[in-house]
């Protein structure tokens, strides 16, 4: 390869590489303000008839009804009174067989 | 062992099970029910044992173990299966109209909740072309398959026939406990052997010396066959490789040069029982019908007594090669199934009822290896015919031992 051809090679991998950075810091910026758009309800997709207050309420009761339906079996069965409490009345039955099973 | 409180079986430990792999998942997951604070409600449509359907719950994540344990003889209980099909095996119509008047009462609910064991059932007595009997059917499915094992019945809760329950606030536990699973079904005769609770014997060396537990001997590839070291569908303990094995350990005694002369001697002519074993116990004549007040699966047993017995080794193959080997008298007769209709083991002659034994109460030293004429022509220690009862000579003509090893010192 002679020099010139090396340098113009040079010149443009380092083109590439910047063009690069740049689109990257781009696309990093959209999707912050992608998120930004979502907590605040300024998205463009969001339609200009809903409240953006109703939409957060909503998500937060969403996340809320997930924990207390995960914590739910949890919270019964890691409470020895409860257990108590709710417990099925058990029957003794005396063993009828005779002898060693 | 005594039964857990209500509570206990079901407490969930907050701290730790949160933590652990199995506790991440979302109870639903597993165990269904809804999603409610009310009782009732949330335990709508629940399923209590998820691996009662492991391929389903378990075999999600652990399928390398799944696959093989469900051909298990822990799942299967196809060694009981072997028993009362060679014992029985009797084609009857009477059988059928049983079958037919007590399908929904009985079988039904019995197939839905333990599918291995009834599946397995089925599929290894028509692939042999064998006899259907439903009778028997249904009397495994009352007094038998409570034994079979689930995936939880060893991992997490305690088995079904000691009451269930978590035994680790619902923690998955990698090795199971000995006295909690393994001995809550194995435990009237190799759990009070192992632990020393026959009175006036010790517990096997192996438990009292060296402080081993089940799993020391038989380990998890043995549990779940996942060595593939037993057939797919074994019939029996007894009847493929041998595993474990005593020499998997004591490697020099099978190679004739450890110290011990009567090693050498013997050979494979003795099991290692034979000398390193002690009393043990033997069961008569158990009876099982449903009762008659409450409807409920029960059993009476004529006797359960100690003894120690030689006797010839009928089931000799490349891995039990023994000539003479313990034997144990199990509690089968005739009649013990009579409660669910007549000549239901028109075979029962085929199998001994002194069966093959290998008793876990291993000791160094015993009374019948003292000295050699501790057993040469020690006819007390041999099953000799005149300890047969006479309705069961015939069963035990290849286990009966009929000439005593020569005393030693005595002109032949």
């Amino acid at each position: 390869m002679t020099k010139s051809n090396k340098n113009n090679l040079i010149i443009f991998l380092i083109s590439v590489f910047i063009v690069a950075v740049v689109t990257a810091c781009g696309k990093s910026s959209e999707t912050i303000n992608d998120v930004i758009a979502d907590n605040t309800g300024n998205k463009s997709s969001i339609s200009d008839e809903e409240d953006s207050s109703e939409i957060d309420a909503d998500l937060i009761q969403d996340e809320m009804e997930e924990v207390n339906t995960i914590s739910a079996c949890v919270i019964c069965h890691t409470d020895k009174q409860q257990l108590i409490d709710t417990a099925k009345p058990e029957e003794v039955k005396e063993s009828e067989n005779e002898g060693v099973g | 062992m005594a039964p857990l409180e209500p509570w206990e079986k079901v407490l969930i430990d907050s701290k730790e099970y949160p933590e652990t792999t199995h506790g991440k998942f979302d109870c639903e997951s597993c165990h269904l029910g809804e999603e409610a604070e009310d009782k009732e409600a949330a335990h709508n449509g629940l399923i209590a044992k998820p691996s009662e359907n492991s391929e389903e719950s378990c075999g999600a994540c652990h399928q390398e173990y799944i696959v093989p344990f469900e051909s298990s003889l822990h799942s299967t209980q196809q060694g009981y299966w072997t028993n009362i099909e060679t014992r029985g095996g009797h084609d009857d119509p009477a059988f059928q109209q049983m079958f037919e008047n007590h399908y929904q009462e009985y079988i039904v609910p019995f197939e839905n909740s333990l599918h291995s064991t009834q599946q397995g059932y089925w599929t290894n007595i028509e692939a042999r072309g064998g006899h259907d009997d439903p009778a028997l059917q249904q009397m495994f499915g009352n007094h038998c398959s409570g034994c079979h094992a689930t995936c939880g019945d060893c991992h997490v809760s305690q088995p079904s026939s000691v009451g269930g329950g978590f035994i680790d606030g619902h923690n998955f536990n990698a090795t199971p406990s000995m006295t909690r699973n393994c001995t809550a079904c194995h435990g009237s005769r190799v759990g009070n052997e192992y632990l020393g609770k026959n009175e006036g014997l010790m517990g096997d060396v192996h438990f009292r010396i060296a402080r081993m537990t089940c799993t020391g001997c038989h380990t998890s590839k043995e549990m779940h066959d996942t060595d593939s070291v037993r057939p797919v569908n074994d019939e029996h303990r007894y009847e493929s490789k041998q595993t474990p094995k005593c020499e998997n350990c004591h490697q020099f005694v099978t190679l004739k040069t450890d110290e011990i002369v009567m090693h050498n001697q013997h050979g494979n002519k003795l099991s290692c029982q034979v000398c390193h074993s002690v009393s043990y116990s033997s069961c008569d004549s158990c009876h099982v019908k449903l009762s008659e007040e409450t409807g409920a699966p029960m059993f009476t047993t004529g006797g359960t007594y100690l003894t120690f017995l030689i006797g010839r080794n009928s089931i000799q193959n490349s891995e039990r090669p023994y000539e003479y080997v313990p034997v144990r008298h199990i509690p089968i007769d005739s009649e013990s199934y009579s409660f669910y209709g007549e000549d239901l083991l028109p075979n029962f002659d085929s199998l001994p009822t002194w069966a093959y034994a290998t008793p876990h109460n291993i000791q160094r030293s015993t009374p019948q290896n003292e000295s050699c004429n501790s057993c040469h022509g020690n006819a007390d220690i041999f099953l000799t015919a005149d300890k047969v009862a006479p309705e069961e000579l015939e069963a035990n003509k290849d286990v009966i031992v009929i000439k005593v090893p020569v005393q030693f010192g005595l002109d032949n």
